[in-house]
């Protein structure tokens, strides 16, 4: 009985003790009370915390930022409010570069703050060699008014130094289409469902280039979504995609609505991507999401012909946003995927994230129809790094829009079309973190 | 009461015994003034006999055979009166007082009430209520009738129609509002000659009218039978809306009324025209509502202007009434003015109507023949839609317009405008489409009674036959500049022939008093309907339509009972389904340097499929009611039963067909260049031949490949039948003298329960199989292609009413709540009494749940259906059983499987089949009425005055939200109105 009591007592003192050290955290400076707010960085398995990685605490007014000390724990003072912990750390190692991506919405500090320390879980993804390097979704004003948005379009990027296929290599947009809108695949804990479950839903459809390309290092590939003829004809602010090299999503088997879907007789015929529409889905067309999308490019881990329409086609691999029949997805490996980027439409705070952290551990805000682009930042170490970079670079970038609300800009400083114009080799930015590796642009560059 | 009845039938095929004759006369004063009413209606209701009074107010009626007499006698601008007199001589000096309508009187309804000598349900909302209420569309009346509830819509300013449904809610089978009669002054408002009304939903509903275009301002009262109707009345299937105009001599009355989306302004008056000319009544209403009041711009308006002209020949003896009125109405939807809105784009509908009749009724009084009436009318509806749409695009677009089945290439408008294809070319546009329903409707009526009385025995037998003519001289779909229109075939209405019924029927209405206190009244008639559909495989259809109502009443006691069969005609879209056709890429050249795709098609015509077995939708109704005066309050309670059988919906058929495709890879071949290409396609054979324009490569003919898919058309059948029963009460309090209120209690219990156990084919057939063809099986489901193929309804509204009558200070306040206490929907899966569906363990599984595959109610658990069978595409015939050979493939064939599992159906949610209960919800509106001496009146209503947040539970989910800007309840608003009269 004396012991329980000794344990009450000594709990009660430990108790009092942190309340005081809590109490003690909170200071004020010229009547602007701040609190301290201690992030402990938690590592997968078979990794050590480093000292000095970057951790960002975000709100709504600031973006607070904090080193880690050898524990792997970051320290940072700041004013009451809601809170994003981020954290995208980069190691190399022989074989391949690995990034640790962590994120944490709905962290409350609140006065009293009770000085708890926020645990920031990793989680361990790889780099890859074909990248977005920019997407195009929003469309441009049309000459008499009002918006054209069928004109959207993506452009992958060899971000290696040596050439690669893209055989197979498909892409998929998530349900909900919207980041704005609700996501039935949060769970009552506001978890994704299937975060545990190593794969990302790809709705209504995915579109895969069947062909056996190869993509030497430093090159692009440019993809038109919809419309892929010179759309500047009609839309003088569009793109004009009547170009023999690019790529365009047409396959009138399966998606027949000529509103979105033309092509340039220019464009070969071994450059259409087939679409692959999934089981319950009937729409004419796949329309993506023209404000927030979450587009993600993938590659079978396995090689053959028929590998993405087994895989299509087969029930196991299909499930329903929210269990409506209409909103068909397919559970896509995350092994599988390549590369993800997170759009929130801007002006959308409460939008929730839909591609999890080993895809993508953060989110680009965007305004559409006004013809921005979302453009990927460059690697300013790794590129200037580059020999035969030297004095092909071009700095002082004008094109990002950090001037806008809710806008952003590359804060390596290389205009990176201009410099490869100049013949330059661009390194892009790769942390798997749209917020860290993307902004954006106030011109699309097809149209530079 | 057997015995009575006995004697009744009886009694009825003999002659009349020779009973003395008597005469009465008198005059009609006011009762306030003293002053003779002229033009007041005398009426011996159980006699036939009618007459008017003169400048005098004097009456006549002679040849009065019975004892028991019952009188009304009725004024526009008085109280109606109902007198009983027991006549046993000649009674030549009667005075008959008339109270003026006004808050004054000690007695004054606001609301619905039974019509107390009709043998079937019927309600009554007279002018007081109808004023009180401050309705600015008919459908705001329904709202009075026992467990109504306020109207949702707001305002007026919809795109899409606002129509009136007795007995019937959303998303229930059998067409309620298209089955929902609505009369004004006996026109009958039909839209059976429309096309479009069909929606694309689920169900296939057909629409009832749109009633926005009915003004309000001019209405005398509404009549509402919900039980079994007259024989006389035909093509309905779910009651009768009768509005009745003002009529006869009145002051000039000016009412406006505002809303805060609504204004209205109505003018009425009635012209003494001098005794012998008679009275012409003149009104005239306008009234607008807006969609939004931040952008006053999208908007419905209404005007209105009628004429009514009566004039009785002959009063004292054997009176002949006529009565011509006419109605026209222009105004509809328009949102052309909204800036909101892409520079000229608007969406206008027009609402027009114009409606004539003509009715003599005239008293004969023979032997052979008592009353005789003549009807004609005629219902003319400009319902044309424009839509004028701001259009772009980059490329061209091919626009199909043949009609002839073969290979068309597309082809340059300026070229040939009148190509089977023709390009739309790239650039900017608008698009100006119409849609053009012009609907008419000529009735021709005639009828004859003949009333006879045995002692105690009162015999009525109408003999009557109607002919209706209804067809469609609109021009159909069509567009202002075909070098605009998009893929679109000519139908025009115009050239659809006109659907002929021609009906006879008999009723005879027999009752007998036992003693002062006690009789029994019977209504029994027998309605034949034979419509005549030229031009179609329906031909000539008959049906008939029996119909008892029989009554009985003792001291303070009516008992009712009812048994009857309506029959609905069908709609042009029934009737005549326009062609459809099937338009498949033949060709695809890609876009050249101007943007410009010389693609070509593959059409395929496809004729209506008629359904040689189509029967016309029908209602079995049978209800019994019980009404009763118990220490000075009234109660009324009324169950009924309705059976619905072979309403219309559709069905869709799948038919294989193929077709050549030739793409671009098989053009990249060919040495031409693409500059120089040209392309023509054989009509029969699909072949694409691409010729040299400069004459270097001689002509070369493309490869091609086969495309096989199916074609699916749809067609009209019959639906299972469906069930709707339901409980109506009145509970009159009466009136607490002392706080100078009645208290009044209404509500409904209603039922619904409907399920489709027809097979119906579906297809998911733009999906592309693992293989790359087409998907080319066909599922045959119960119901429908969906996890639930049906659903049960119940709901219990209940309406409180506190009416507050100082007649002192003229005025009238009321309270009315309006409540659901209980609502419930169930989705069902069953077939033959047994269940269809079946619960999965997860949404992800495709078979039976292992444990309880049977709990798909209020399991919490997704739920899938299985097609009954398929068939293939090179075998439509051969029915494969679908859940032996899907389980058969899990095991054997991965691939059969795979593709086998797209015709499985799930539900959407794991709550699906869950009950869905709401907990109690309400609404609390609020009426005043002041007169202000005895030309103005003042009325102000609050509708969902508390605006109330309440949160509601939904039992399906277990989750609640709240109440506001729900459809559940009315949105707050209030509105004034203000009448004067001169």
């Amino acid at each position: 009985m004396k012991k329980v009591n000794l344990v009450k007592r000594v709990s009660s003192l430990l108790m009092i003790g942190a309340f005081v050290l809590a109490a003690g955290s909170c200071e004020e400076k010229e009547g602007v009370k701040t609190f301290e707010v201690k992030v402990q960085l938690e590592y997968p398995d078979g990794y050590i915390a480093q000292k000095g990685v970057k951790v960002e605490l975000k709100g709504a007014a600031a973006t607070f930022e904090a080193s880690t000390d050898s524990t792997g724990l970051a320290a940072f003072k700041v004013t009451a409010g809601t809170y994003e912990a981020r954290v995208s750390e980069v190691r190399n190692t022989n074989a391949s570069t690995i990034v640790l991506n962590g994120t944490q919405a709905g962290i409350a500090v609140t006065d009293p703050w009770s000085g708890e320390i926020v645990t920031l879980t990793l989680s361990e993804s790889k780099q890859s060699k074909l990248l977005i390097k920019e997407l195009y979704v929003g469309g441009c004003q049309k000459d008499d008014g009002g918006s054209f948005q069928r004109d959207p379009y993506v452009i992958l990027y060899n971000n290696s130094s040596e050439p690669i296929s893209l055989k197979n290599v498909s892409w998929g947009a998530t349900l909900p289409s919207n980041g704005h809108t609700t996501n039935n695949f949060v769970n009552e804990s506001g978890v994704l469902s299937y975060q545990s479950e190593g794969w990302i839903p790809a709705g209504f459809a995915i579109w895969t280039l069947e062909q056996d390309v190869t993509l030497d290092a430093g090159k692009q590939i440019v993809i038109a979504f919809e419309n892929a003829i010179d759309n500047t004809q009609t839309y003088s602010n569009s793109i004009n995609f009547a170009h023999p090299e690019y790529y365009a999503g047409y396959d009138m088997d399966v998606y027949t609505n000529t509103t979105y879907y033309k092509v340039s007789d220019v464009i070969p015929t071994n450059h259409y991507l087939k679409a692959y529409k999934l089981t319950g889905v009937t729409a004419t067309a796949f329309v993506l999401s023209v404000s927030s999308p979450a587009l993600f490019i993938f590659q079978p881990t396995e090689e053959g012909d028929s590998i993405i329409s087994k895989f299509v086609n087969n029930p196991e691999n299909i499930t329903l946003h929210g269990g409506y029949t209409s909103q068909v997805t397919l559970k896509t490996p995350v092994e599988w995927i390549l590369d993800g980027i997170e759009v929130f439409a801007q002006g959308q705070e409460s939008s929730t994230k839909r591609l999890t952290d080993k895809v993508d551990a953060g989110s680009i805000y965007f305004t559409n129809q006004q013809g921005y682009t979302l453009y990927r930042n460059v690697d300013k170490e790794a590129t200037e790094a580059i020999a035969n970079n030297a004095g092909k670079l071009v700095y002082n970038y004008s094109l990002g829009t950090a001037d806008l609300v809710g806008g952003s800009t590359d804060p390596s400083g290389i205009d990176a079309e201009a410099s490869i114009k100049n013949g330059a080799t661009i390194i892009y930015k790769d942390t798997n973190n749209s917020s860290v590796d993307f902004h954006q642009r106030r011109r699309a560059s097809l149209r530079d | 009461m057997l015995r009575s009845l006995f004697i009744l039938v009886l009694f009825s095929g003999i002659s009349p015994l020779i009973y003395a004759q008597y005469r009465i006369a008198g005059k009609v004063i006011d009762r306030k003034t003293q002053a003779p009413i002229e033009y007041a209606t005398v009426v011996l209701p159980d006699n036939e006999l009618w007459t008017l009074t003169d400048k005098n107010g004097h009456f006549i009626i002679n040849n009065i055979a019975q004892n028991e007499l019952r009188i009304v006698v009725s004024c526009l601008g008085y109280e109606q009166q109902s007198l009983l007199w027991n006549i046993r001589k000649d009674t030549l000096t009667a005075q008959i007082l008339m109270s003026p309508s006004n808050l004054a009187l000690n007695e004054v309804t606001v609301t619905a009430k039974n019509k107390q000598d009709e043998s079937a349900t019927s309600y009554l909302i007279g002018q007081q209520g109808l004023e009180h209420l401050h309705a600015t569309a008919i459908a705001d009346v329904m709202s009075l009738l026992p467990g109504g509830q306020t109207n949702r819509n707001l305002h007026l300013a919809t795109g899409s129609p606002q129509r009136i449904t007795l007995r019937g809610s959303a998303g229930e089978k059998d067409n309620t509002s298209f089955g929902t009669a609505i009369e004004i002054n006996g026109v009958r408002l039909s839209n059976n000659a429309e096309f479009g009304a069909a929606s694309s939903s689920s169900i296939g509903e057909i629409y009832g009218i749109d009633t926005r275009n009915i003004a309000t301002g001019n209405i005398e009262s509404v009549e509402i039978i919900t039980g079994i109707p007259s024989a006389e009345y035909g093509d309905v299937a779910n009651g009768i809306v009768k509005i009745n105009t003002k009529k006869g001599k009145s002051p000039l009355s000016v009412e406006v009324t505002m809303q805060p989306n609504t204004k209205q302004v109505a003018v009425s008056k009635g012209f003494d025209l001098s005794h012998k000319i008679g009275v012409l009544n003149i009104d005239a209403e306008y009234a607008r509502s807006i969609s939004d009041l931040a952008s006053p711009y999208t908007s419905y308006k209404r005007t209105s202007v009628s004429a009514l002209y009566e004039n009785t020949f002959n009063k004292q003896n054997k009176p002949l009434s006529l009565a011509i009125g006419l109605t026209g109405n222009v105004g509809g939807y328009n949102s052309q003015a909204d800036p909101d809105q892409f520079l000229y784009t608007y969406n206008k509908q027009q609402d027009n109507a114009l409606r004539g009749h003509l009715r003599l009724d005239g008293v004969l009084n023979l032997p052979w023949i008592t009353r005789w009436e003549t009807f004609l009318s005629v219902n003319y509806t400009d319902k044309l839609s424009s839509v004028n749409t701001n259009k772009s695009s980059s490329g061209s677009i091919a626009a199909i317009h043949g009609t002839e089945e073969g290979y068309f290439m597309a082809q340059n408008y300026d070229e040939k405008p009148d190509a089977a294809i023709v390009l739309l070319t790239p650039g900017y546009w608008y698009e100006l489409a119409h849609t053009d329903n012009k609907l008419i409707d000529i009735t021709a009526k005639v009828k004859a009674k003949w009333v006879r009385q045995f002692g105690k025995l009162h015999s009525n037998l109408m003999l009557g036959a109607d002919y209706v003519r209804s067809g469609n001289q609109g021009r159909g779909a069509y567009y202002d500049d075909l070098r605009y229109a998009p893929t679109w075939r000519e139908y025009r209405y115009d050239q659809v022939p006109f659907m002929n019924n021609i009906a006879l029927y008999l009723e005879e209405k027999a009752g007998m008093t036992f003693n002062e206190s006690s009789g029994v009244q019977v209504m029994a008639g027998l309605r034949s309907d034979m419509t005549i559909i030229t031009q179609s495989v329906y031909g000539n259809v008959h049906s008939w339509s029996p119909r008892l109502n029989v009554k009985y009443f003792f001291d303070a006691w009516t008992v009712r009972a009812g048994w009857g069969r309506t029959v609905k005609l069908p709609s042009f879209s029934v009737l005549y389904p326009a062609p459809s056709y099937s338009d498949k890429l033949a060709f695809d050249p890609g876009a050249n340097s101007e943007n410009m795709i010389y693609s070509a098609y593959y059409i395929q015509p496809y004729q209506p499929i008629y359904n040689p077995d189509l029967k016309w939708q029908s209602t079995q109704q049978a209800e019994i009611g019980v009404e009763t005066r118990i220490a000075g309050m009234h109660f009324s309670v009324i169950a009924e039963h309705n059976l619905y059988k072979n309403s219309y919906t559709s069905r869709t058929t799948y038919t294989p067909f193929e077709y050549k495709l030739t793409d671009r890879r098989q053009l990249e071949l060919s040495p031409i260049p693409s500059a120089h290409q040209k392309y023509t396609i054989d009509r029969q054979t699909g072949v694409v031949t691409v010729s040299d324009l400069t004459g270097v490569y001689p002509d070369e003919t493309l490869s091609y490949r086969t495309i096989r898919t199916f074609k699916s058309n749809s067609m009209y059948v019959n639906a299972s039948p469906s069930q709707r029963s339901g409980v109506s009460w009145i509970v009159d309090f009466g009136k607490i003298p002392v706080i100078k209120t009645s208290v009044r209690l209404d509500g409904k219990y209603y039922r619904y329960y409907g399920t489709e156990d027809r097979i119906t084919a579906s297809s998911p057939t733009s999906q592309v199989m693992a293989d790359g063809n087409y998907y080319k099986y066909v599922g045959y489901y119960i119901g429908s292609s969906s996890t639930s193929n049906g659903s049960e309804k119940r709901q219990v509204n209940t309406n409180l009413m506190l009416t507050t009558h100082i007649p002192a200070i003229r005025m009238i306040m009321s309270l009315r709540i309006e409540s659901t206490l209980y609502h419930y929907t169930q989705n069902l899966s069953e077939y033959s009494g047994g269940q269809l569906g079946f619960a999965l363990d997860g949404r992800e599984n495709y078979f039976p749940s292992a444990d309880h595959p049977n709990r798909i109610y209020n399991s919490d658990r997704y739920v899938a259906v299985y097609p009954l069978y398929y068939t293939t595409y090179d075998d439509m015939d051969t029915k494969i059983p679908f859940a032996e050979t899907f389980a058969w493939a899990k095991e054997n064939d991965q691939a059969l499987y795979n593709e086998l599992a797209r015709l499985v159906e799930k539900s959407n949610t794991d709550y699906y089949f869950n009950a869905e209960r709401l907990s109690a919800y309400y609404s609390a509106n609020i009426s005043i009425t002041k007169e202000i001496g005895d030309r103005a009146s003042i009325t102000f209503n609050a509708i969902n005055f508390l605006n109330n947040l309440q949160s509601i539970r939904y039992s399906s989910r277990n989750v609640e939200s709240s109440i506001y800007e729900t459809s559940y309840i009315p949105k707050f608003y209030y509105g004034l109105s203000l009448k004067i009269k001169i």
